[in-house]
């Protein structure tokens, strides 16, 4: 018989202990405590069948173990299996802070418990704000507490009775009935939404939920999330109500799915669709989402190698601000084959090649290769510059259909040429502090070539030749952090860049900006980040028009990290002439036990606030409530809306946490 | 005045090359991977002086995952209509020893950059090609300096 | 079957006084006694009988007590046996070791017909024992 695990060996402490020893009975008095494994059992008496493993403790029971206690008058417990019965005990699970009380509370396993006619709550202390009273309960402390026929009391007062409930015993994973939301929307009149989360289990959940509107009739959500094996995994979010005022069924599908056929292969959809143009706009509830621009779904595949990748997808786009998607261009398919470089004797030759379908309702349509092989080449000359050239060709050709001229296959093909060279230099101060000054200059020229009547699908169709050059100044100062570990930890402060560039010939299309003026030299653009402090960072992102001395744009974001959920954003957002748009958002403690959340959307241009949001958020030591308020402006674009909610949610009972991987 | 030309540090100073090799690509957005690999050979060709080589030539290897990528509206006219996205990619690269696979230096890097709405939706997109061509350069860029900074 | 008052002493030391006066023999030196399948080791083993028929009524062992019986084992700094009533007393850190368990205490009763052990305890040296469960069957000697 092999030996008992030591993990299994007993400690027992006494006042007194009496030993039968043909049948290994120990009978222990007097502040006995036994301890196994993990498991502490406290008592006045202790009788303990080692044969069997039983013990049966009488007077001032406690069992811990990991910081979970149960307590009691009696309890048999057997010490080999852990499984033992408490009568009318209390069960504390440490993390959750979850208490449960019952008259007959069963230790069905090391981590499993079972409970009839009990009561479980996350308040402390004796009067707490809210409990349920259940016929049974279980919990499995790894991973849920499920209870049937159960009462939700506020304070003595029963509120609601639900025949089924499960809720995260140990674990940050959403409960079964999450706490509704209650609220008035100008456009959905007053509303109840309850949602209900089902842990199917470790790797798939959904949360459904039941959208009651007084205006606009009865709808109903599901967010279902799953991970399979090799990191795959997806999510389906629809939501569909029969909208009473337009009398028409509406709705959403969101539909995401990562599947990694072998290691090198992927499959990929998202797949994004609206019942009509005008859902957003009705159902939208933030900024992003009522003012939703386009709408994209992608089904495509990725195939890669060492250096080099397929890639295929089917795109479809629905421009939700057109009048209607018909002269939308949808890419059906488009298949990209990319050469990231593989090394040819001292240059490196890489190649972006891409087919693409163009279809559309109305409009042209048609074919368009292209092929854009390159050649770098690198050197270090006298052994500190870093220098690059590169020359290469585009190749594009064209099948199209649609307007006469333009029928049959055509091509065109332009060479392209550049280099850059840069010093990148660096000061360590101190030991601590190192600041590396990059200062570059890059040189581009892409052949002219007339290529007005080819089809035209993009931009990619209109290649600008151009002769130009390019300086920068690049700035990164990072900081050096002993760490007591010994590895010592480095963390950027400053990142600054300063650029401008010089048109000797040709055209200029910058596509990352709202305003271009064209002049020969262009912007000085400066990017920016400064984190001088982990919790406070300043981002900069400006172009300052040198030839007429104006700003060109000017964009900053700022934000301030507090304790917890405390923070503070600006942004503001100029573009002469296009943008001229400030975001703040405050979230603040206001007193012990409220925090508020603010947040401001202003638009400059027409000096009026187009969205502010507020919430209060009142949280107590086992439950939280949180008050609403939003209001945006109706605009050409976009309705009005003004939303007032109330939420609850119980401690212990109401985060979604991470699912588990396989 | 104290600068002095970078002297390359840390596990690519003394490693005879690095084998650059195409990311995981899990974004939702196709054919990402490889714009980021060709800038990351570009800038590490540049800063080691073509020390890119191939598998079986490399003592080091750089792989990795782009995690994530997300378009966010982050400005609107005064008709509350999005007027500029920022795209934003997030990786995890990871450079190791290929004969001892130890890891010599692992990151996750998020770079974003602003691009403009346009009435054309196929305009648009080519706005938000050339907002992730920018973002790729950046982050090729940021994990050189953050291999070689250990001072 | 559990050993009696009647079965011979059998006892090997050093060296032996005999007190015919007080009825007692103590023997001093790597003292070995043996009764039934009992062993006692120690330093010093004074054994007194009463007046009658000569029995034995009194052993008292002092200084680096053991005691085996089958694969159990006691040890202490002193112990009395009292043959009459079966009854072993161990103190002065008295330990009992049968297979891998251990239990200590101030004092440890053994009342041998019955097999039962009774360990007491002290404000400074409560009782402690580790126990292994289940598995190894340890001590039940028929």
């Amino acid at each position: 018989e092999p030996a008992v695990p030591v993990d299994k060996e007993v400690t027992l402490k006494a006042d007194d202990l009496s030993v039968d020893v043909p049948t290994q009975v120990y009978r222990a008095q007097g502040e006995v405590q036994i301890t196994q494994d993990g498991l502490s059992l406290l008592a006045d008496s202790v009788v303990y069948r080692r044969l069997t493993g039983e013990a049966q403790a009488q007077g001032g029971v406690l069992l811990e173990r990991s910081g979970d206690t149960m307590k009691g008058d009696s309890l048999s417990l057997n010490l080999l299996s852990q499984e033992g019965v408490l009568l009318n005990g209390q069960l504390f699970v440490k993390r959750s802070n979850m208490r449960l009380r019952a008259e007959r509370l069963e230790k069905t396993g090391p981590a499993d418990y079972k409970m009839t006619k009990g009561s479980f709550t996350t308040c402390d202390g004796d009067k707490p704000s809210w409990r349920f009273e259940a016929r049974q309960v279980k919990v499995t402390l790894e991973d849920f507490a499920t209870a049937k026929d159960a009462v939700f009391y506020a304070g003595d007062v029963p509120v609601f009775y639900t025949p089924y409930l499960i809720f995260p015993a140990n674990t940050e994973r959403q409960s079964g009935l999450l706490l509704p939301r209650l609220g008035y929307s100008s456009k959905k009149g007053f509303y109840y939404d309850q949602p209900y989360y089902w842990a199917i289990n470790p790797s798939q959940e959904a949360t459904f939920d039941l959208d009651l509107e007084s205006s606009r009739g009865v709808g109903a959500g599901v967010d279902y999330r799953y991970l399979r094996p090799h990191g795959s995994s997806g999510r389906l979010q629809a939501f569909g109500i029969y909208d009473t005022q337009k009398s028409e069924f509406r709705g959403e599908v969101d539909q995401r799915h990562l599947e990694f056929l072998t290691p090198r292969l992927t499959l990929a959809s998202n797949i994004h669709l609206i019942t009509d143009r005008r859902y957003f706009l009705d159902y939208g509830e933030l900024s992003g989402e009522y003012n939703r621009q386009y709408l994209e779904s992608t089904v495509s595949f990725d195939q890669r190698w060492e250096r080099s990748a397929l890639f295929g997808e089917l795109r479809y786009t629905d421009d939700l601000e057109a009048p209607n998607n018909d002269a939308t261009l949808q890419r059906l398919p488009t298949v990209g084959f990319i050469e990231a470089g593989e090394k040819v004797g001292p240059a490196y030759f890489s190649m972006d090649s891409r087919f693409t379908n163009f279809q559309r309702e109305a409009g042209a349509t048609g074919q368009r290769l292209q092929l854009h092989p390159r050649l770098a080449w690198y050197a270090k000359p006298a052994g500190f510059l870093d220098l690059s050239l590169y020359g290469g060709y585009q190749q594009r050709m064209y099948n199209a259909q649609g307007e006469e001229s333009e029928t049959g296959w055509r091509q065109l093909g332009q060479a392209d040429a550049g280099g850059t060279l840069s010093l990148p230099l660096e000061r360590v101060y101190d030991g601590r502090l190192r600041h590396l000054l990059i200062p570059a200059v890059e040189y581009s020229f892409v052949q002219q070539r007339h290529d007005e009547d080819l089809p035209f699908f993009d931009y990619d169709d209109r290649v600008l030749g151009q002769n130009a050059a390019r300086w920068s100044l690049t700035n990164v100062v990072t900081r050096k952090y002993a760490e007591p570990d010994g590895v010592p930890e480095y963390r950027d402060l400053l990142y600054l860049k300063l650029s401008q560039g010089y048109w000797f010939s040709g055209q200029r299309r910058d596509l990352l900006t709202l305003v271009d003026d064209g002049h020969r030299l262009t912007d000085l653009m400066l990017e920016g980040v400064i984190t001088p402090v982990q919790r406070l960072s300043v981002a900069l992102d400006t172009r300052y028009n040198t030839t007429d001395s104006s700003f060109s744009t000017a964009n900053t974001v700022i934000e301030l990290k507090g304790e917890g959920r405390d923070k503070a954003k600006l942004g503001y957002r100029h573009s002469r002439g296009e943008v001229d748009y400030l975001e703040a958002g405050f979230t603040l403690p206001a007193a012990r036990d409220i925090t508020t959340d603010m947040l401001w959307r202003y638009s400059a241009d027409s000096g009026k606030l187009l969205e502010s949001r507020y919430a209060v958020e009142y949280r107590r030591q086992c439950w939280s409530v949180t008050f609403t308020y939003s209001e945006r402006v109706s605009s050409r674009n976009v309705p009005g809306e003004q939303q007032f909610s109330v939420n609850f949610t119980l401690a212990g009972i109401g985060s979604l946490g991470p699912l588990r991987a396989f | 005045c104290g600068y002095r030309p970078v002297v390359q540090r840390g596990p690519l100073a003394d490693a005879n090359g690095v084998d650059i090799v195409l990311f995981t690509n899990k974004s939702f957005r196709s054919g990402v991977e490889g714009v980021l690999a060709r800038d990351l050979i570009d800038e590490f060709a540049l800063r080691t002086g073509r020390r890119v080589l191939p598998g079986d030539k490399a003592q080091l290897d750089l792989s990795g995952t782009v995690l994530s990528y997300t378009t966010t509206p982050v400005s609107y006219n005064r008709f509350d209509a999005i007027q500029e996205y920022a795209a934003a990619l997030t990786v995890q690269a990871t450079l190791r020893d290929k004969r001892t696979q130890k890891v010599l230096w692992k990151g996750e890097l998020t770079e974003q950059q602003v691009y403009p709405v346009n009435a054309n939706i196929a305009l648009q997109q080519n706005a938000e090609e050339a907002a992730i061509a920018k973002v790729a350069r950046r982050l090729a860029e940021r994990i050189w300096q953050k291999i070689g900074e250990r001072f | 079957a559990p050993i009696s008052g009647k079965e011979p002493l059998k006892v090997k030391s050093d060296n032996l006084t005999a007190d015919n006066e007080k009825k007692t023999a103590t023997f001093e030196g790597k003292v070995v006694a043996h009764q039934g399948e009992l062993t006692l080791y120690t330093d010093r083993l004074v054994v007194s009988s009463d007046g009658e028929g000569n029995e034995l009524s009194k052993v008292e062992a002092f200084g680096n007590v053991r005691i085996l019986q089958g694969n159990r084992q006691a040890t202490g700094g002193h112990a009395v046996y009292d043959p009459k009533r079966g009854v072993i007393l161990l103190d002065g850190n008295p330990k009992v070791m049968a297979g891998e368990d251990v239990i200590t205490g101030k004092v440890i009763t053994y009342f041998i017909n019955e097999q039962r052990s009774v360990v007491t305890g002290g404000p400074k040296e409560r009782v402690e024992a580790v126990i292994h469960p289940g598995g190894k069957n340890v001590g039940a000697k028929p």
